[in-house]
């Protein structure tokens, strides 16, 4: 406990010392160049819709994977309160500290749509710069938890709804289930307390800061120490996952190349120079993979009974597609969505009340994977419901081992490649876009994020069906997964190095008069390695949430609090030299 | 060994994704007869485990004999069950760990919520607390960082 409190304290120390050093960069009164937007109700309701709409189901799965990051939702954000440029850039800026968010397994750590609708507004609306706005949108994403929490545990009674509808055999009845109770729920819980508080606390903030930029200038010096510290926690954050075993020194070539470049690079040219690295990468350590003989003989294993069509298998994936998780609870977790997903295909294989009835009831069940690449255990199961309808002996416990059995693996391999690949390099690289003021950088990370989650999602849910169970054991042998994996390690390492230097921003105003002769610590740090601050820093957070195993709330917090009370004018007025 | 775990989707996002990581294992040992009995399944965890990390699949009687044996090289090893029932057999048969999480049981006929995503029967809320009156430090957990519950502090109200 002592060890702690010291180790506690040194870091609180370290961080007085360098907002304190960070405070004098912005020492000179602040303008505020663009005035404030004046929230209207219409404004601020389309807000709160647009939040709802991010977590709703449907947009096919494009809500959470799309509309849910704060770059989108801040450029959207912009769109409606008429400043789309500045909406962009603080959307970019909110971010960076969600970049290595990951949501498994139904926990949720932060909310990074809260944080980009509500603190994209509130900046906006309060009139705060581009650079200040995620000190104040960071706390803002801790909220998210309650109505998560809310959500979770009422949903689960909805479930109930579904289960009766099963035992009469209404096919029709559990599909609605899954909407019309729990989208009107969320859209209360949701639109509702945001659109409330873009429209109340706009104006809020703004008197706040007013009186702030009148009478205690200090503070918001402290936003932009604790905004740029906060980058640094998001890089840090997505670091945990990247920076190790062999794949390390590309973080250090993607900073260099980047920070040698004057800052400036476009980052989508960097990330075409990383995917090479990364290709060369794969293949010095692992070579190419073999090509595989093994589908083609799986295929023509697999007798094709002509029950079902394509189109069957397409309809089912469209309604995992958009409404796996639009009932999301806690006791079932995304079991009605899978229910909902079987429906084209029970209504098709099964014709008397009791076989309907006990299809739906036994795909109601607790059910939980990673929705993109899971879908191929609706596959698999499609193909099981179409053998045992054409009389094959598959028993309920048979479907039902399949389902459990594999769902843990593949949502964790869909969890990896989602939302530890596919979401964070694309929104680097629209990130990066987007920090230069190109709206480019938000359209591109939508359409490299929907081609996976559409294109993919459609070939591995069909894969599963063709395949059955060897469709699984196929996707894992192939070697391209573990290359995949390996390769998005060296471009992620690459663009992080890139990101640290464009929006982690940290230098010093100390000055050593030697005889008469000033030298400024910064120039000479400058010639040492431009942007040396910004990468220890980052180095710094990782350590300490790597190796000390700091909560990264916690380092949030002390973070803003560090960067506030160390930019009082107390330091600036005696100084340290 | 590093931890054992009750959570019955085994290895799936939250094991590969945070707890490799966070305990940083270089083996999981995953300890089910049915699994042990499903040469298919086995594959499927095999494949799924993260780069770096071996998966052993045993059963109840083996996964006594082989983690029975606590040898310090063990630490980091992280051991999956899908039942309370497994857990105690497992304490029962000489497997004396000090510390138990309770990551995930889904809901099922005769079980109800718990907390979260964990739902228990009477029956395996009875062998968590025979558990506990061992000395066992059970923990309810989806992942560190979440919100952790003692066990002690809720088995009054179970």
């Amino acid at each position: 406990m002592r060890r702690k409190i010291a180790l506690a304290m040194v870091i609180s120390l370290a961080l007085v010392l360098i907002g304190a050093f960070f405070s004098f960069v912005h020492a000179a009164p602040l303008v505020q160049e663009q005035p404030a937007v004046k929230v209207s109700f219409l404004m601020a309701a389309v807000v709160g819709i647009m939040y709802y709409l991010a977590l709703s189901p449907w947009f096919a799965n494009i809500g959470f994977t799309v509309l849910y990051r704060p770059l989108v939702a801040g450029t959207l954000v912009g769109i409606v309160m008429g400043r789309p440029l500045d909406g962009m850039m603080i959307g970019a800026n909110i971010n960076v500290l969600y970049l290595g968010w990951i949501s498994a397994g139904g926990s949720l750590p932060g909310d990074p749509a809260l944080a980009g609708y509500l603190g994209t507004a509130l900046a906006l609306g309060g009139g705060l710069e581009t650079e200040q706005a995620l000190a104040l949108a960071a706390p803002l994403g801790l909220l998210g938890g309650l109505t998560w929490a809310l959500r979770m545990s009422t949903c689960s009674v909805f479930a109930h709804i579904a289960d009766s509808f099963a035992a009469k055999g209404n096919i029709r009845g559990v599909a609605l289930s899954n909407l019309v109770f729990s989208q009107p729920f969320l859209f209360v819980i949701y639109a509702v307390p945001v659109a409330l508080a873009a429209w109340l606390g706009s104006a809020v903030v703004g008197q706040a800061l007013g009186w702030i930029g009148q009478n205690a200038i200090w503070v918001m010096n402290g936003l932009y120490v604790a905004s740029g510290m906060l980058s640094a926690l998001g890089i840090a954050l997505n670091l945990r996952f990247l920076f190790r075993g062999s794949l390390f020194p590309y973080f250090f070539i993607g900073f260099l190349v980047t920070s040698l470049a004057g800052g400036g690079i476009n980052l989508l040219l960097l990330a075409i120079i990383g995917a090479c690295v990364a290709f060369l990468h794969v293949l010095f350590t692992e070579g190419l993979p073999e090509v595989e003989k093994a589908p083609v003989q799986a295929t023509e294993a697999r007798k094709r009974s002509g029950l079902l069509t394509r189109a069957d298998v397409f309809k089912s994936w469209v309604l995992w597609l958009c409404f796996s998780h639009a009932n999301y609870n806690w006791e079932r977790m995304q079991g009605i969505g899978f229910a909902h997903s079987m429906t084209p295909i029970i209504r098709k294989l099964y014709k008397t009340k009791e076989d309907i009835s006990a299809a739906l009831s036994r795909h109601l069940v607790f059910y939980n994977t990673q929705p993109d690449v899971g879908g191929v255990i609706n596959g698999v199961t499609i193909a099981m419901e179409e053998e045992r309808a054409l009389g094959a002996d598959i028993s309920d416990d048979a479907i039902n081992a399949v389902k459990t059995g594999l769902m843990g693996p593949m949502a964790g391999i869909g969890d990896t490649i989602q939302q530890g690949i596919v979401i964070p390099i694309s929104l680097a690289i629209g990130m990066g876009l987007a920090l230069e003021g190109n709206f480019f950088g938000p359209v591109l990370f939508a359409i490299l994020v929907a081609a996976f989650v559409w294109g993919a999602g459609w070939l591995i849910y069909y894969y599963g069906y063709q395949q059955g169970k060897a469709a699984v054991t196929n996707i894992l042998q192939s070697g391209l997964l573990n290359r995949v994996i390996t390769g998005a390690g060296v471009l992620g390492n690459f663009v992080l190095g890139a990101l640290a230097v464009n929006f982690v921003k940290l230098s010093t105003p100390i000055k050593f008069i030697i005889g008469g002769t000033t030298f400024e610590l910064q120039s000479v740090l400058d010639s040492l390695l431009p942007n040396l601050l910004p990468l220890l820093l980052v180095l710094l957070v990782w350590w300490l949430l790597e190796k000390k195993k700091v909560a990264a709330t916690t380092v949030m917090i002390v973070m803003i609090v560090v960067a506030v009370l160390g930019s009082y004018p107390i330091f600036g007025e005696f100084g340290f030299f | 060994m590093g931890l054992v775990r009750i959570d019955d989707r085994l290895i799936h996002g939250q094991v590969v994704t945070i707890w490799v990581k966070a305990l940083r294992s270089t083996r999981i040992v995953i300890v089910d007869d049915s699994v042990a009995a499903d040469s298919f399944m086995q594959d499927v965890l095999r494949l799924a485990a993260p780069p770096g990390v071996t998966v052993d699949v045993c059963t109840v009687q083996e996964g006594i004999a082989t983690l029975g044996e606590d040898t310090p090289g063990r630490d980091k090893t992280l051991v999956l069950v899908k039942s309370p029932r497994v857990a105690e057999q497992l304490y029962q048969g000489g497997v004396k760990f000090r510390a138990l999480n309770v990551g995930g049981i889904g809901a099922g006929p005769g079980r109800r919520s718990v907390f979260k995503n964990i739902s228990m029967s009477g029956e395996e809320i009875a062998t968590l607390k025979r558990l506990m009156a061992e000395g066992v430090q059970i923990t309810l957990q989806t992942v560190p960082g979440e919100k952790c519950v003692a066990f002690v502090s809720m088995a009054g109200r179970l």
